[in-house]
């Protein structure tokens, strides 16, 4: 392929994103009674943890615990909820395209299934994010009262979101593609979800956690993708950026490879059934 | 003793029900229960890291999590019908209850059973037993709370359910409420301050379903007993009361429906 075809298809890649974005934006005014839900067990949440911390640093005399005073801890969780809870289970509707045959008909489709798959996430996604750390930053400032924020650390975190966006659409989109071998894909993406709200540092950051469980957290996608991001936005300037970065590009490329590799795999099982 | 073994055929015909997807039941409780699990592992790393919080330490945080996952298991697992009230309301549903001989609400909540109630329970049993480590004595009291502060909590979901009647729709309610009682009730009750405990003593009862049982269980108190045995009565008259005062304003969803 030449290198003008290449960029040809790129372009071409995007304005398919782009496409199914705009259209899943519009869509998200029919869905302002579940962020309306949401709000309200985010409200829930943020205030019981913010008992549990203040009661923490109380018992603990201190005023910094793993790095953080109590007034960025209320931060930090309202960050890790609004990135928890922003979550798209796109799963579930790749794992509906593949048992119904409707996968077969979004093949023909101009610009690749995933990328289509991709797009809407991307919107929903970000709507879901704004809303959540809209609505959790009020929560936070009634509870805690404001954060200081660096602003370079801050254009870190927003990078480190979007990657950590992309790393988590290739997690669950790969969940999704399970349905090509497995009866049931919700019970693997519902262990998904509890595994990354504890080892992805939501509750608790993970400098907090004990020495040999820290470790496997580090090891895994989920602290930076959840706790990464979180933890750069209430740094004191950009220096832990590149390290959160690289460890989310490995992230990706690994995750990324095993979905593009079963997404292949699984194409060539999937069987067309009518017309 | 009629309505108990009412109630026991409606557990045996649920669970044959739910029994009949074996694969599918035991993925629900295989989930609830790895749900449960992880929070009780945050909680570890936690008290690795704080050993006592407010007087609470791991066994304390065990035995909330014990109480509360198997009375919400217990509630779900045998009147998992008593958070659909609010749907059937809405969508007119409620007619075929309507005629059978027993009161509606009971047939109601013994209606349908929720798979993820059973892993729930099961957890909490399991908790309870292996990292509780209870003497006989915490074992008895074990027993007797879960099944009064499981009646709380169907008591609870029926009265917030039957909001239904008077707003409309009241789903997503009855929902954050539910939630609201959940989480309160699996944190340890001195997190919260007088006015915030004013609150789960009676809005949302986390005090009744979870502080009050665990602080029996661990130490026993004839007179904290008896308030709690009259706050479960109380709870399910009244929210029985509650359901009646809502049925008198029902209209027929004039549904022609089969059913299996």
């Amino acid at each position: 392929m030449t290198p003008r075809r290449r960029r040809g298809m790129l372009a071409h890649r995007a304005r398919v994103i782009g496409a199914h974005a705009i259209v899943t934006l519009r869509d998200q005014g029919a869905y302002l009674g579940e962020l309306a839900l949401g709000g309200a067990i985010l409200f829930v949440f943020l205030f019981v943890l913010s008992c549990l911390w203040t009661a923490t640093f109380r018992a603990q005399e201190s005023s910094l615990l793993g790095g953080l005073t109590l007034v960025q801890m209320t931060w930090y969780v309202t960050f890790t909820e609004a990135l928890v809870m922003s979550r798209v289970n796109v799963a579930r509707r790749i794992d509906e395209d593949i048992r119904t045959g409707n996968l077969a008909h979004a093949l023909l489709r101009p610009g690749g299934y995933l990328t289509a798959r991709f797009g809407a996430y991307l919107a929903e996604r970000l709507v879901r994010f704004a809303f959540s750390l809209g609505f959790g930053s009020v929560v936070a400032l009634a509870l805690a009262g404001p954060v200081v924020i660096d602003p370079v650390a801050a254009l870190g975190a927003i990078v480190a979101t979007g990657l950590a966006f992309v790393l988590e659409f290739a997690i669950i989109a790969g969940i999704g593609l399970g349905a090509f071998w497995t009866e049931d894909t919700s019970s693997i993406y519902f262990l998904y979800t509890r595994v990354s709200l504890l080892l992805g540092g939501v509750l608790i950051p993970i400098e907090l956690f004990p020495e040999g469980a820290a470790i496997v957290a580090r090891a895994l996608p989920f602290a930076p993708m959840i706790h990464g991001p979180a933890r750069l936005a209430l740094a004191p300037d950009g220096t832990g950026f590149l390290s959160v970065i690289a460890s989310l590009v490995v992230s990706l490329t690994v995750v990324g490879t095993m979905m593009a590799v079963g997404y292949r795999s699984g194409l060539e099982r999937l069987t067309v059934q009518g017309g | 003793m009629a309505t108990l073994r009412f109630l026991a055929h409606y557990v045996r015909a649920n669970l044959e029900v739910a029994l009949a997807y074996r694969a599918a039941f035991a993925a629900k409780v295989f989930a609830m229960v790895v749900n449960d699990g992880i929070w009780v592992a945050f909680w570890w790393l936690f008290f690795e890291r704080f050993p006592s919080v407010e007087g609470y330490g791991f066994r304390q945080i065990v035995l909330v999590w014990a109480i509360g996952t198997t009375a919400f298991g217990l509630s779900s697992g045998i009147a998992g019908g008593a958070s659909t009230i609010a749907a059937k309301i809405a969508s007119g549903d409620l007619d075929f209850y309507l005629v059978l001989p027993k009161p509606p609400v009971l047939h109601l909540v013994v209606s349908r059973m929720d798979p993820g109630g059973i892993g729930d329970a099961l957890f909490g049993i399991a908790t309870f037993a292996f990292l509780a480590r209870p003497s006989a004595r915490e074992a008895v009291a074990f027993a007797i709370l879960v099944v009064i502060a499981a009646s709380i909590i169907v008591a609870y979901a029926v009265a917030t359910n039957s909001i239904a009647f008077w707003a409309g729709r009241a789903d997503t309610i009855a929902e954050q409420a539910m939630f609201g009682l959940i989480t309160f009730s699996t944190y340890p009750e001195r997190l919260f301050s007088t006015p915030v405990k004013a609150v789960l003593y009676t809005v949302v009862p986390a005090g009744f379903v979870s502080f009050v049982p665990v602080a029996l269980v661990q130490e026993w108190d004839w007179g904290w007993a008896a308030v709690l045995v009259g706050v479960a009565g109380g709870s399910l008259l009244g929210s029985k009361a509650i359901f009646d005062a809502g049925l008198r304003r029902y209209a027929s969803g004039s549904i022609l429906a089969m059913r299996g």
